[in-house]
């Protein structure tokens, strides 16, 4: 399920308009500043690393997850608990 | 030409030739990118890309693509291991020749499976040595879904020994009349650094996990 919610939220946030998008995800999944910096971090590295657009979905997807879990170790599990549960 | 017996065809061609029982190659990868220097994580992932080395291992039934698991660190290092896996080769693949299958094994063990289809490659007269090995240059063009959602072609180019006549090479990129030596996908070339034949078959082992039909997990993986 954690990995499903940050998939899509890869998702959304890859689309054209994200900004907009995302301010709406932070407001509704969680108020944790550390999973919005570790958010703006793997954006970030997916534009700096592939700055032509050639990765694919699934890679960029897969990146994203990867760069989130290992950033987002050392958020409390209460809080990613609450992070599940709003968004379903 | 129904696909099938143009496989059938091939593999018949290719054996007629006497290869060699099994086989092992190597291969080491770079990236083409220029890194400004501006995000640490972006240079330390270029730098595990660059040290990465994948294998062919083939018997006369299978043969496996996977990455040389090399010795790092398991916190910052591992972390940037994941991540060049990730962007190079996200899978191990097998190909199951007596069955027509070509199996995907993603690092989370998920493990899908397609029919083994021929690739439609454009073979051209552009030649060059590699490795002692005359090459020639063959491209294949298709459609992924990019990044940012919209429907993109991406051309992988491959240079093949005919001299060599087995079919394989890295990834999922199959089918020329001839080992890929050098293959281009995006800003990653992967280039053959070692070529070693027996002729004591080398064993293969197929995963064991469930197979998932490959089509329909990517649906439900858009439709989610």
């Amino acid at each position: 399920m954690k990995k499903f919610i940050f998939s899509a939220v890869a998702m959304m946030a890859f689309v054209g308009s994200s900004m907009a998008n995302t301010s709406d995800i932070k407001k509704i999944l969680t108020d944790d500043p550390k999973f919005f910096e570790c958010f703006d971090k793997a954006i970030a590295y997916a534009d700096q690393n592939d700055p032509e657009g050639l990765w694919s979905d699934a890679v960029a997807n897969a990146v994203h997850q990867q760069f989130m879990s290992d950033c987002l170790k050392e958020v409390e599990k209460p809080k990613t608990k609450q992070l599940m549960q709003v968004s379903q | 030409m129904n696909k099938y017996f143009t496989l059938l065809l091939l593999l018949s061609f290719l054996n007629i030739f006497g290869q060699k029982a099994s086989g092992e190659i190597t291969y080491k990868v770079t990236r083409t990118f220029v890194d400004m220097g501006l995000n640490a994580d972006v240079t330390a992932t270029n730098q595990k890309i660059n040290q990465q080395l994948f294998k062919i291992f083939f018997n006369k039934s299978y043969s496996n693509f996977t990455i040389v698991e090399q010795m790092a660190d398991e916190n910052v290092d591992g972390f940037y291991n994941i991540l060049a896996k990730i962007i190079v080769s996200n899978y191990d693949y097998y190909y199951d020749y007596s069955n027509n299958k070509l199996l995907e094994l993603d690092r989370d063990g998920t493990l899908l499976e397609q029919e083994l289809q021929i690739l439609p490659w454009l073979i051209t007269t552009d030649t060059k040595i590699i490795d002692k090995y005359q090459c020639y240059k063959a491209t294949y063009t298709f459609e992924y879904l990019a990044r940012d959602q919209k429907i993109k072609e991406r051309t992988a180019t491959a240079w093949f020994a005919p001299s060599l006549p087995y079919p394989y090479g890295p990834k999922n990129y199959f089918g020329l009349p001839g080992l890929i030596l050098e293959l281009n996908e995006n800003d990653i070339t992967f280039l053959v650094s070692k070529i070693e034949f027996s002729d004591v078959e080398i064993e293969i082992k197929l995963p064991k996990q469930k197979r998932i039909e490959k089509a329909s997990f990517e649906k439900k993986l858009k439709n989610r």
